[in-house]
């Protein structure tokens, strides 16, 4: 009882419902490495606690990848968590997505390329 | 008492994992889109070029490689070089395009360049000399 009561106070949760990441436009003649992050608000029961993340995408998780809704043409992206702020027991997190040039240079003009990723932190 | 601690670290179990069901995960929407491009392929990152002619007897022609976005057709548009004092009335007229692969884009990556190929009548010395560079733009 004592071991499950200390998990539970020690567990995160999201206090944001979640975000968006646009890439906005990708010019293949440049082909450069392209960011774009959005932040998300967590809580934890027990401050200074450190959630763990893992991410799984609608498009598949190895890679993660958009896909181009009207075809079937895909372009991959990675993601990484890193905390912006920690306040008492709220805390921010930065979730940045990154696309690589070699990933986007011979893609399919248009979209929009697009993905649902999930987000989960535990404990 | 066994059977009631038992119970007891099941029950809180149970709450734990219910109590964090939906608050541990978040969705996050994910979108881009790709830009229609074109653009030569010795100087990628510009629209224009000069095409060097090979000015043989009674026509020069030339020939350049470029790429475009996956699915982008490209258009051009194509001058010949300035003036020609010399010509009389042998004004040179602009070269035309011959051919352009008639191909669509298939990406800016390595091995996937289209070529560009123009001529244009060169029945004099002077119009030849007249017409030693090309200029070509593309679009998008």
């Amino acid at each position: 009882m004592l071991l499950a009561s200390s998990l539970a106070w020690g567990a995160c949760t999201f206090s944001s419902p979640g975000g968006t990441i646009a890439f906005g436009s990708l010019d293949p003649s440049v082909a450069n490495t392209r960011t774009a992050f959005t932040d998300l608000n967590i809580k934890c029961t027990s401050a200074g606690n450190t959630p763990s993340w893992s991410f799984s995408g609608a498009n598949g998780n190895a890679p993660l990848q958009m896909k181009y809704a009207a075809q079937n043409a895909f372009i991959p992206y990675s993601v990484s968590p890193s905390v912006v702020s920690v306040t008492g027991s709220s805390q921010v997190w930065r979730v940045t997505a990154t696309v690589l040039g070699t990933d986007y240079q011979n893609a399919v003009v248009g979209g929009p390329y697009v993905d649902q990723l999930t987000a989960t932190i535990t404990p | 008492m066994s059977n009631r601690l038992s119970f007891s670290i099941a029950a809180s179990w149970v709450l734990v994992a219910g109590g964090a069901d939906g608050a541990e995960t978040a969705t996050i929407s994910i979108y881009t889109t790709v830009l229609p491009v074109c653009r030569f392929a010795a100087s990628i990152g510009s629209d224009a070029t000069r095409i060097p002619l090979d000015r043989a007897q009674g026509s020069a022609t030339g020939a350049v490689t470029y790429q475009c976005t996956s699915g982008v057709a490209p258009t051009f548009a194509i001058t010949a070089s300035a003036g020609c004092p010399g010509c009389g009335d042998e004004t040179p007229s602009a070269p035309v395009i011959v051919s352009y692969s008639h191909a669509i884009g298939r990406g800016m990556g390595s091995g996937r360049e289209l070529t560009l190929v123009v001529a244009g009548p060169a029945p004099t010395e002077s119009v030849r000399t007249a017409l030693s560079n090309v200029s070509v733009t593309v679009s998008p």
